[in-house]
């Protein structure tokens, strides 16, 4: 019995295992030519809605299915003209209700057009506008920056064209205006809805509203949420050359030019109008390895986020090296390692200092991230035109941070290798919470570092990985020395106000370092109503030396962004994340 | 004695091997020391913890190593902090050995209890009477109550439990003295099978993430004793269910049935004649589920849930291996690890369970 | 037997309600406040500023601003209307407070002085009144909460402004400490909350078929029918093809149990399971299904490109091939523990009484293994079949990332980590459901290995 049955089960399994690689051999990859890109993206978009969604990748996703007035120049960064005509003529108003304030007056391009034919118009913009300050659509991010539009008018003549009024100067007006995606109104609101509100209506608390407008509002607001408008091709619809041709969760997203589409005519004037590819599919692959097996098999066009290893072994890899290009870009994130300021361990900006002397920058760029990183010692990018260059990395320095706390008054009088103090009449020791994500392993491998550095020179180091919420409780709370994080920045010039006013210091706000600084307060603001360029960035220059020396946070490097783009395409690699631009890309 | 002598000849490398594990979980602190020490210099010259700047990003033990001498190289490679790996499995010894063994060891007794139960008294043999009913139940019900009480308020749970071992000896007493009178008479069955197989489905169907998530949200911060009683609250349910099988197997052979019949107490029927009779499958599981736990701590740890994480472990230099496929070294040496263990542990199972 | 069953089957009525409580009522312990995670905010974000208005109609619309469950049973300390305090991170704090001193009245006090006040601050708030107090509403901690009184008082003393406000707050404070009635804690009692409540809308819903969406909007079904079809598939292969080869391996073994070759052989399976099954796919991964090595043995990750119309044979037969590998990987740990387990009980019921029995009565040796020790030796099997049924609809995780297969562990473990409880409650339940199933199922293989056994 023992040996039959062996056999014979033997005997089934090789069958099975027959059968099964015959079905390999039958599945063989398929050759991916043609005009169609494969793109790789790290994580799967939940939804496509233009003005709820965030996420990165598909945001990058939504560029090729919703077009804006104005958008970024991929190579420059700069503003250029997309559905505008040109970048809107600015004036500022003398009089009237909105006196102080500035105009800005945009047309839409006579060739842009929805899928039925009918041409955008001001309204669609208007509409567009209402539905991010409709407080129920969920459009929390956009709503923030666009709070000082009061008015948009139509011209009389010309349909196409419009001013925007606001009651005062502001630095992203042009930028925060002019890059909202423009949604059609006759798909988003078949019934007019928000036709019948007023952007006033809109601004004001939704219960001083009339109870129509109120139900009005709920209601375009549920229809805006659901799935059809974020998941549908009957419903995802701009006036961008791809259309959502097909999704199938966890594997592609697909998106098929349109035929006949307005734009083709302008590309050759108008890069941001280019269409080559007749169709791109998206591919969520969140494994880093399994990408890396993709690109060796040639199934991608491009990709992000190769691991660091990876990249550089294929980038020397000849038979890789003649079908992809290989670069490392800009990531427009800094990765930094903020203080809790207001903590009696921590409100002497000399202990922040020492702390910070416990950073090995270079080394930590080197080992952690592969060395795709830049040092930047500013809360601001350094390929910024306004990056103060004077500000020197803080180095490695176990002595000065010795010195420097020395001077601050911690000193070991108990013998446990940890410096104490007193404070407020009680004996405290120099035991820092650092805390940061528990998926974060460049943190976790950072908090490692200073550990081991801070035993040096007495400083104890206690590191708690959290889950994703519990930082965020965490955060609210100021439950915390230190907190790393990586910041992200748009194309635009910066904002200061969010991250460094004291303003911004409540649980909800940006402000997690509880950076209070009067001197800092009015450089925001005179930065934020500063419209001339050249004094404007002298102003910039200013903060950053003043939270320089303040040292809020330990600033350690700008991230680099490893990427692969398909020698199949002429494809060029640009600044604009993610390094790559794909309605470009031009089949060789 | 003889039991645990008839262990040693059996399986004698097995026993010697668990020996000098715990050995090296014991001293592990003198053997991995970056400074010497009066007695002796140490094995070797790095602690788990001490990262060598000149030898980061992951070195392989057979390429050049930036060091001074041959004593102080690293033999089985480096982490990407530079941190010796040896070092790392000789001081994470300790926790192994104490999550996988102390976590598995709460699982086989609270397994081999609940299983026994269940499998040998069925759903009808055990009879309670109705006080001694509603006593049980009202302990049972308030133990849990000042648990979560205790857990909250950070007091030690071990008071609460000899209270309560306490408090149901008293009741032992109490009964063992009115036992002739009327009204303790054992007449209601108590379904031991239903309920304890219906415990054991709740506990498997929701997900040990859940059930670690509510018991931080309870206790607040995770330590190494909670890490240990979760693996074993999480890790019981598959031996009471092969208890169970083999009890419900051996139950009907002649000599339970014998033994039955010549009216031997049931405690006396289930050690002697039933449980050497059931060992293998159990064993089996707990020297599998050991190496489990261990992976388990790693995860835990890596996802903010467990140990600290500057603590060194197997499995935390086994998670490192994600990092960059091509450091073998940092799995295949504490894979050796972990074989060495589930091994020793296969081996004295087997021997244990030998008549 | 038929009665058994459908006694079983009855069983698994209260068994699955049960279960729905507990994952329900965890599900309300886990980290995390569900209106950021609703409007997704996160630690990544640059802030989570969000009107109280905007928050409290989330927490309706989630419907979070009712008690959890028809009755709570705690100590004395906690009020019964704890739940009317929506704000997640003021109800902890509260409960921390409570936890602290238990005099819930007094901690009430406190809480209201601190709203107070926060409605006196103006807009613009240049003294950083605003933070202070808004930490003070969040906070549980005496050293915290002394610090930022202090800083108020400071500020009220420097600029004279709501000092009697924050005067008050402070008084409030001191009589918390000073008025704790910690005995209380000690104290059991029984609130009941009726019918509308959290648990009793969700499950008076999900019996009726109503699952509720996703939070991206996608109905339950849309969103887990493609993953749980390639996870059945996959869970399905894995299952039968570890028993397939652990079996013989395992007899094989048992037969050889004093020879090299068995013993070397099971060392061989301890090996291959001491190495965790991510660095195996990993491995797999990297090694066979590209052509880097020159070992492109294997298609390479993920599944191929289908459109959503595509019927299911034409994706079955697309893909089968792509998750060979997958499967593969899944069953190295298994069929170590399948074997073992099998060598083991066979080895136990060679040794037996009828075992000798039949030896002595001259059976063959192969008769004896196949009559009496194989269907003996079953039992553990079996337990550890019902063990691993619900794999069909949970998968593996660590593979499906590996492989980039969207598949149910995926899900599941995606859905509980960015708490989308809807799927995590369906999901859990079709599982759960598998468990109860498993269990059914080895009970009565139990019977079919050997018929006397006795079922109750």
């Amino acid at each position: 019995m023992n040996r039959k049955l062996l056999s014979s089960m033997l005997f089934g399994f090789m069958l099975l295992m027959v059968t099964s690689y015959s079905f390999i051999a039958c599945t063989s990859d398929k050759d991916k030519k043609g005009n169609t890109a494969y793109i790789r993206i790290p994580s799967e978009p939940e939804k496509l809605n233009p003005l709820t969604t965030e996420d990165a990748n598909a945001v990058q996703l939504m560029s090729n299915i919703f077009l804006s007035l104005l958008d970024f120049d991929a190579k420059t960064l700069e503003l250029v003209p997309v559905l505008a005509k040109s970048r809107p003529t600015v004036a500022s108003i003398d009089t009237g209700k909105y006196k102080g304030g500035i105009a800005y007056t945009y047309e839409i391009r006579e060739e842009a057009a929805w899928d039925n034919g009918k041409p955008v118009t001001a309204a669609d913009y208007i509409f567009t506008i209402k539905a991010i300050l409709n407080k129920k659509s969920g459009a929390n991010n956009l709503r923030s920056g666009l709070d000082f539009i009061k008015d948009i008018v139509v011209d009389a003549q010309n349909p196409k064209k419009f001013t925007i009024l606001s009651d005062k100067k502001y630095i992203l007006s042009e930028t925060v205006t002019g890059t909202v995606p423009v949604l059609p109104e006759y798909i988003y609101d078949t019934e007019g809805v928000l036709k019948t509100v007023s952007i006033n209506e809109l601004a004001v608390a939704l219960k001083d509203t009339a109870q129509k407008a109120g139900d009005n509002i709920t209601k375009f607001a549920d229809a805006f949420q659901s799935a059809k408008f974020s998941r549908e091709k009957e419903g995802v619809i701009g006036c961008g050359a791809y259309a959502l041709d097909g999704w199938v969760a966890g594997q592609s997203i697909t998106l098929k030019k349109k035929a006949n589409w307005w734009g083709d005519k302008l590309a050759a004037q108008n890069p941001a109008l280019e269409a080559y590819p007749e169709q791109i599919v998206f591919k969520p692959v969140k494994d880093a390895a399994a990408t890396v097996t993709m690109i060796q098999n040639n199934e991608l066009d491009a990709t992000t986020t190769l691991p660091a290893k990876d990249f550089n072994t294929m980038k020397k890899d000849e038979k890789l090296a003649a079908q992809y290009e290989f670069a490392a870009v800009p990531a427009l994130s800094l990765v930094q390692a903020g203080f809790n300021c207001k903590s009696p361990k921590l409100n002497d900006k000399r202990v922040r200092r020492a702390i910070t002397h416990l950073f090995d920058v270079p080394t930590i760029i080197k080992t952690l991230v592969g060395g795709f990183g830049e040092v930047c010692p500013s809360p601001f990018l350094p390929q910024r035109a306004y990056f103060n260059k004077d500000l020197k990395p803080i180095e490695l320095n176990i002595d000065q941070a010795k010195a420097l706390l020395g001077e601050a008054g911690w000193k070991d009088t108990n013998g446990d290798s940890t410096v104490d103090k007193t404070i407020g009449g009680k004996k405290t020791e120099l035991e820092i919470k650092y805390i940061f994500a528990s998926n974060n392993d460049a943190a976790k491998n950072m908090g490692l570092m200073i550990q081991e550095n801070g035993k040096k020179v007495g400083i104890k180091i206690n590191l708690e990985p959290l889950e994703g919420k519990l930082m965020l409780e965490n955060m609210k709370k100021r439950d915390f020395d230190m907190f790393v994080n990586a910041s992200g920045f748009a194309p635009s010039i910066d904002d200061p106000k969010e991250m460094w006013a004291s303003s911004s210091n409540t649980p909800d706000g940006g402000n997690r370092f509880q950076f209070e600084n009067k001197q800092a307060d009015a450089l925001i603001e005179q930065i934020r109503s500063e419209l001339d360029t050249e004094k404007r960035n002298a102003l910039y220059k200013q903060l950053q030396t003043l939270i320089y020396d303040e040292q809020p946070a330990v600033f350690l490097f700008a991230r680099q962004e490893r990427i692969a783009v398909s020698k199949r395409f002429d494809a060029p690699i640009v600044a604009r994340r993610p390094g790559f631009v794909v309605n470009s890309f031009k089949l060789k | 004695m003889i039991f645990l002598n008839k262990i040693y000849t059996s399986a004698k490398w097995s026993v010697r091997t668990l020996a000098f594990l715990i050995f090296i979980a014991l001293f592990g602190n003198i053997i991995t020391s970056e400074r010497a020490n009066a007695l002796l210099p140490p094995l070797i010259p790095y602690s788990a913890t001490s990262q060598d700047v000149k030898n980061m990003d992951y070195i392989s033990p057979f390429a050049a190593q930036d060091v001074p001498s041959l004593y102080l190289k690293h033999w089985l490679g480096t982490d990407k902090l530079g941190r010796d790996v040896f070092a790392g499995i000789v001081s994470g010894t300790r926790t192994a050995l104490l999550v996988g063994i102390g976590g598995m060891g709460i699982a086989l007794i609270l397994g081999l209890l609940m299983g026994l139960i269940a499998g040998y008294y069925g759903n009808n043999r055990f009879k309670l009477y109705w006080i001694g009913l509603i006593l049980r139940g009202g302990m049972i019900f308030s133990f849990i109550f000042y648990l979560t009480i205790f857990l909250q308020q950070g007091l030690n749970p071990l008071i609460l439990i000899l209270i309560f071992i306490g408090i149901f000896i008293c009741i032992k007493i109490g009964e063992s003295i009115l036992k002739k009178w009327n009204p303790i008479k054992n007449t209601i069955p108590i379904p031991f099978e239903t309920i304890i197989m219906r415990v054991v489905e709740v506990v498997q169907a929701v997900p040990s993430i859940l059930w670690l998530l509510g018991l931080v949200a309870v206790t607040g911060r995770m330590s190494i004793i909670g890490l240990v009683c979760f693996i074993g609250f999480t890790g019981w349910t598959l031996i009471a269910r092969l208890v169970r099988g083999e009890v419900i197997r051996v139950r009907q052979l002649e000599y339970v049935e014998t033994a039955q019949a010549l009216g031997f107490s049931d405690f006396r029927i289930l050690i002697k004649h039933i449980l050497p009779n059931i060992l293998t499958p159990v064993l089996i599981a707990v020297s599998f589920g050991i190496a489990n736990s261990i992976l388990l701590e790693a995860f835990l740890t890596f996802s903010g849930l467990g140990l600290p994480i500057e603590q060194v472990t197997w499995g935390s230099l086994l998670n490192a291996a994600k990092d960059d496929f091509q450091a073998w070294w940092m799995v295949v040496f504490p894979g050796i690890a972990i074989f060495i263990t589930v091994t020793i542990f296969n081996r004295i199972g087997e021997a244990m369970s030998e008549r | 037997m038929l009665k058994y069953i459908l006694q079983r089957l009855l069983y698994f009525v209260p068994t699955l309600l049960v279960i729905s409580i507990i994952v329900f009522v965890l599900s309300k312990m886990t980290p995390g406040d569900p209106v950021d995670n609703q409007l997704q905010i996160s630690s990544e974000s640059n802030s989570s500023r969000i009107s109280e208005e905007i928050y409290q109609q989330t927490a309706h619309k989630l419907g979070i601003d009712k008690p959890i469950f028809y009755f709570t049973i705690t100590s004395q300390a906690f009020p019964k209307n704890l739940f009317t305090i929506s704000k997640k991170s003021e109800r902890t704090a509260v409960e921390n407070l409570i936890k602290q001193y238990g005099n819930y009245d007094k901690i009430a006090a406190f809480q209201q002085a601190n709203k107070a006040l926060l409605l006196k601050i103006p807009e613009q708030d240049s003294l950083n009144l605003r933070n202070n107090t808004e930490q003070l509403l969040i906070q549980d901690d005496d050293e915290k909460i002394t610090f930022i009184l202090n800083d108020l008082s400071k500020i009220a003393q420097e600029k004279a402004v709501f000092n009697d406000e924050i005067k008050g707050i402070s008084a409030s404070y001191e009589n918390i400490k000073k008025e704790a009635t910690r005995s209380k804690l000690y104290m059991p009692t029984f609130y009941w909350y009726g019918f509308d409540n959290q648990y009793h809308h969700w499950i008076a819903g999900f019996l009726t078929g109503n699952f509720g969406l996703s939070k991206n909007g996608q109905t339950i079904a849309n969103k887990i029918s493609r993953p749980l079809s390639i996870t059945l598939i996959m869970s399905l292969l894995a299952i039968i093809l570890s028993y397939f080869i652990a079996i013989p391996i395992g007899i094989f073994t048992a037969a050889n149990k004093n020879k090299r070759s068995g013993k070397w052989l099971m060392k061989g399976l301890f090996a291959v399971y001491s190495l965790p099954s991510f660095w195996v796919a990993l491995m797999a991964l990297r090694f066979l299904t590209t052509p880097q090595y020159g070992m492109k043995i294997f298609p390479s990750a993920g599944l191929s490109d289908l459109h959503t119309e595509d019927s299911f044979f034409i994706f079955f037969f697309e893909n089968i091939g792509r998750l060979i590998l997958p499967v593969l990987c899944m069953i190295i740990h298994p069929i170590a523990v399948i074997a073992r387990q099998l060598q083991g009980s066979m080895i136990d019921n060679m040794l037996l009484d009828y075992t000798r029995t039949a030896k002595a009565k001259g059976l063959s040796f192969n008769k004896i293994l196949k009559y009496h020790v194989f269907r003996n030796a079953l039992f553990p099997l079996i337990t550890l079949l019902g063990q691993i049924f619900p794999l069909l609809i949970t998968g593996s995780f660590m593979v499906e990332y590996i492989f980039n297969i969207k598949g149910m562990g995926r899900v599941a473990f995606e859905a509980i980590d960015e708490q989308d409880w809807n799927v995590v409650y369906v999901v859990l339940m079709l599982s759960a459901t598998m468990v109860l199933i498993g269990n059914l199922i080895s009970d009565l293989l139990y019977k079919w290995a050997n018929p006397r056994v006795e079922l109750t």
